[in-house]
This record gives structure tokens, sequence and C-alpha cells, in this order.
């Protein structure tokens, strides 16, 4: 078992001038391991519906090959970037193709599509974004195109789920909110690192507490009451919620005064309360969330139906293909993390929610390790949405917050959020390249 | 026999995905190890810290006197640097001044030292956050004297005659 392990860890001998020496190495092992367990994945959907072909198994054993090509490039182009990010999105992607497929096979095909573009546009910003600093210099640029592509669902939008949050585009739908968020991410990681020692002391003092001056908070406030109210009109909260718990770990982290943390905190709950009092879906969440149980029949059917499969998983689950996720609607897109418990049981939930902990674990190790402060709080700032995303999607599916939808990253069905979780993978990459280029030398 | 064919495969679906996880934590925690070695390694290597700037001999040639950076948050200028003072020194933020300090308390056109009649005066050109020496904020031009600290927003310089200086004085 040892000398197999070794041999499958390209040990010779020293096996710790893998990890760090060789990162490409250690991403083409654990993206092979990925394509096994996509390939066992869609064996068994061949195999319950052997009539649909062998699409399944095609699916499984192109969607590894494309990851193993991205890796090889990156190879060839000594590129030095994290190697763990790559495979665990490998291993959210496969998972989401296999139930996706086992849902509904349409989706997974979109789905597939949706991933190669993804993995294109990550390829790009590996190769083209190198002096990725550039971004810091268009700070209310972003802003603006963030103000804008935020307004134009609400004129020009389609409403679905109960969010105006979506733009027609011809033969496709976009979700600009997806992309938003970088933009907000950007722009706070620009505008923070520029003025984060004037935030954290303060140029003036009120009660003896340091505090700055309204044109250094002004633009953040701004930015922030913009795209909340927007967010509030689109009834999008899920997102709202996402783009304020980021504002608020990027302030803490630039700062480093937990005053503002608290602050924001105090906004938030205002902000909860006065939703709550003003808006009826706002308040049909709260009530559903508390006791769903009374809402069977109605608003509270979807969560119900999502606590039974949860429940009906036990610890190992029914089996791939064995359970009943078309009882849950929307289990293709917010609901999917259900689908993965009931049919993988206890232990399959809790691996999706450690392998999120580690993408977030190396999004904050590639924080630490940036070379400057807006390096280190752009990737700081993405990480923390990616899992406050994770974490708010798969608190409201188990009803330990209430329900705002949201996709679950890089496993929910959605074209635009993939794409743009791609780009936040490659910004995060890009910045380990620069730290990793450094410390070689 | 497809029941326990698909029995097997579902298994090994939920296997695969912990030999993932385990496979990721041991090469991260090898990795973990790897960095141990290497920064062990590198704390060997590194040379003696660099003297501060009080105890560095002065270089030839630069003439006059200088200042010299004890603090600074900003990377750029560096605890122990040396800045030679000319007739007439430009301090800011600005990037045409002579000493440029990248610090957000800091005003473009900050302060200046210039030197008459043998001394180096210090004038604050109505900055914001003020210009501080000895950590009192300087109200009107005032002659610097050996040893005296200037501070600019978070950046603080010590400033420093030469020694001959002193002597052909006394």
């Amino acid at each position: 078992m040892r000398e197999w392990m070794k041999s499958l860890i390209g040990a010779r001998g020293n096996d710790s001038a893998i990890a760090a020496g060789q990162p490409r190495r250690c991403e083409l092992l654990l993206l092979a391991v990925v394509g096994l367990y996509m390939l066992a994945g869609a064996t068994v959907l061949y195999l319950m519906h052997p009539a649909s072909g062998l699409m399944a198994p095609a699916g499984a054993v192109l969607g590894t090959v494309a990851f193993i090509t991205v890796s090889l490039i990156w190879q060839v182009a000594g590129f030095r970037g994290d190697p763990f990010l790559l495979p665990l999105v490998a291993v959210f992607s496969a998972t989401s193709l296999v139930f996706l497929y086992r849902i509904n096979p349409f989706y997974a095909w979109r789905q597939f599509v949706w991933l190669l573009a993804g993995l294109v546009v990550l390829l790009l910003i590996t190769f083209l974004l190198h002096n990725y600093r550039v971004l810091a210099d268009y700070k209310y640029i972003y802003a603006l195109a963030g103000a804008v592509a935020l307004l134009l669902p609400i004129f020009f939008g389609v409403e679905q789920g109960g969010a105006r949050s979506w733009l027609n585009l011809g033969g496709f739908q976009v979700q600009p909110s997806e992309f938003v968020k970088i933009l907000l991410v950007l722009f706070l990681a620009s505008f923070l690192s520029e003025n984060r020692l004037v935030l954290s002391e303060g140029t003036r003092s009120v009660l003896g507490i340091g505090l700055p001056g309204p044109q250094e908070w002004g633009p953040l406030l701004g930015m922030w009451g913009i795209s909340l109210l927007l967010l509030i009109f689109q009834k999008d909260l899920g997102t709202a919620l996402i783009y304020f718990g980021t504002f608020l770990a990027m302030v803490y982290i630039s700062t480093a005064r937990v005053a503002y943390v608290f602050f924001g905190l105090a906004l938030f709950l205002a902000g909860a309360a006065g939703s709550f009092q003003l808006f009826g879906h706002v308040r049909q969440r709260v009530e559903v969330w508390l006791n769903p149980w009374r809402y069977v029949e109605t608003s509270g059917y979807q969560v119900v139906q999502s606590l039974f499969a949860l429940a009906a998983g036990g610890m190992t689950g029914a089996g791939l293909g064995a359970g009943h996720p078309g009882y849950i609607p929307a289990v293709h897109t917010d609901f999917i993390f259900a689908a993965i418990t009931e049919e993988t049981g206890l232990l399959g939930g809790m691996a999706v929610i450690v392998l999120y902990m580690f993408f977030v674990y190396r999004g904050f190790r590639i924080a630490l390790s940036a070379r400057n402060d807006f390096a280190a709080l752009l990737a700081a700032g993405l990480t923390a949405l990616m899992g406050l995303q994770a974490f708010i999607i798969i608190g409201g599916v188990t009803k330990l917050l209430p329900l705002t939808g949201v996709t679950l990253p890089f496993v929910s069905y959605g074209g635009s959020s993939l794409v743009a979780n791609f780009i936040i993978l490659g910004l995060l990459l890009v910045i380990s390249h620069e730290a990793g280029e450094y410390h070689a030398n | 026999m497809l029941g326990v064919l698909l029995a097997v495969l579902r298994y090994l679906f939920l296997f695969l995905l912990y030999l993932f996880l385990f496979l990721l934590v041991r090469l991260m925690y090898l990795g973990l190890r790897e960095e141990a070695v290497l920064s062990a390694d590198a704390g060997r290597q590194v040379p003696a810290p660099v003297p501060s700037g009080r105890q560095q001999q002065p270089s030839a040639g630069s003439g006059g006197s200088r200042l010299v950076v004890l603090a600074s948050p900003d990377p750029g200028l560096q605890a122990g640097m040396n800045f030679p003072l000319g007739e007439n020194t430009s301090l800011g933020r600005g990037t045409k001044n002579d000493l440029v300090i990248a610090d957000p308390f800091a005003s473009l056109e900050h302060a200046h030292i210039f030197s008459r009649e043998g001394q180096y005066w210090l004038e604050d050109l109505g900055s914001l956050n003020g210009t501080y020496l000895n950590e009192v904020r300087l109200e009107r031009p005032t002659v610097l004297a050996d040893g005296d600290r200037v501070r600019i927003g978070g950046v603080t310089f010590q400033f420093v005659r030469w020694a001959y200086e002193m002597e052909s004085c006394d």
C-alpha cells in the first residue's frame, strides 16, 4: 500500500521535492483522480440507462482531457500558479456534471459547453493578464460599470424565480450580478489598498477614536449603498448578502479594525429589520425559515423537500441515481447540494463542504504570499466571496439560514455563474503565479 | 449482477472523492514541510541585518547633511535609507519632489528643508496633516539640530549632520 502510494504521488525516496518543486505534476495527479471519480459516476449513470448510449462516459473522458490539457499547457509555459486550485475546481465541476446528467442530461450538456468556455477564459487570463496590477488603475470605471450592469436588468430584465436579475441576450440569458461581484472586489481592492492607512488610523479624532474623513469612506459607502439598493429592487437578496459580506471582510482585512465589522453588522441588522417590515418576499423567506412545516404546501415546499432529501441520504446516501431529487424544485441550480447529499449521504455532503474549505484555505494562502497590498486584498476578497457564497447557499439548503437564491460555486447549473467563477479562479492563479516566481528566485 | 456492479461503482464513486481529498491534504502537507525546510535554509543564509542609519558610515562625496529614515510603513522608504540634503530639498507625495513620500497622510508638496547661513531650516508648506519636529507640530520655519526627528505622516526621519561639520562649527 505504501509503495503504491509513493508511486502514485511520484515519490522517489525524497518525496518532499514534489509539492513545491513541481506544482504541475501534483496538479496532474490530482486531476487524474478527479477523472476516475467522474468516470465512475458516469459509468453508474450509463449502466442505469444503457439506452442513452455512451454519452455520459464519453463526456467524463472529454471533461478530464480538457482539464489535463489546461494543466499541460501551463506546464509547457512554465506557469507557477497554485497547483491545488484547478483540481479543486475540477472536482466541483465533475460533481456538477455527474449530478446534472443524473437530474436531466440536457442541463449537463449545456453546462459542459459552459465549462469548456470557462477553461478557455481561464487560459486567456493566465496568459494575458500577467501584469494584473494595471487593474488597480481603473477603480471608478469598475464602480460605474458595476452600477450600470446592475441597473440594466431593472429596465430590460426578465424575472426568474422571484429575482429580476437576468438579461436576455438573443439565444441565452446572462445574470450581470455574477460579474458585478468581481467588479466590486476589484474596486474595493484598488480603493482600500490606496487608502488602507488612512482608514485604519484615521485623520481626525471623535471621542478619542481616530476616524477617517468623508473623502475616504464616502466612495466606499456610496458604492455599497448603490449595489444594495439595486439588489433590493431586483429582489435578489442572496447576492446582496454576498456583496455586503465581502465588503465587510475586505474592509476588515485591510484595516484590522473590528469596529468597522461591528458598525457593518449594526447596519446590516438595521437593513434586515427594515426590509423585513417593508418587503413581503423578505418576510415570507424568514417565516419559511423559522417554520417551513406550516407552509409545506406553498412557499415552504422547496425547503421541506430539501430536508426530506438530506434525511433520506443517511450516512452513505441512497447511491448515485437511486434517490429522488426530482421532487425538489430548482434542484439543478440552488438546491444541487440537496441532491448530492441525498445520493452520496452525509459523507458526500461533508466532502463537498471540506473541499470548499480547502479552496478558501488556498485562496487566503495566496493572499498572504501576495507581493503587494492590491494583490493581497484582491485574492482575499475573491476568496471571501467564494466562501461566503458556498456558505450562504449550503446554509439555505440545510435550513441553517433563510433561503436566498444563489448558486453553489462551480457546481450549480448556470453559465454566467460558471464563467464568472472561472474568472475569479484565473485572477487567484495569476496572483499566486507572481508570488511563486518571486519565491523561486 | 448489474445490481452488484452498480453498488460497487457507487461506493467507488464515493471512495474516489475521498481518495482525492486524502491526496489533496497529503500533497498540501508535503508542500508545507518543503516550505518550512526552504525558509529554514533561507534563514541561515540571510546576512546580518543591515545596520541602522545612525551607525552607518557616511559615504564620501555626498557632502552636507542628510535625512535618515527611522521608520516607514511604505516599502519604498526603508529604515536606514539615506537622503543627502542640498540647498533646497522638497518633501511630499508628489513625484516631482526631491524626496517622494508615498504616504497617504503626506500632501503633494508637504515641506522643504533649505540651507541658509550654514544652517538647515525645516518649513511646512501648508500641508494638511502637518510636519512634526520631535513630535511637535511645526508652526514656523525652524533650524534643525543634529539628531532631530522629522515626521511626515507615518514616516519618521532623523536629521544627521556630518561630524566634521560639527567640529568646524565649534
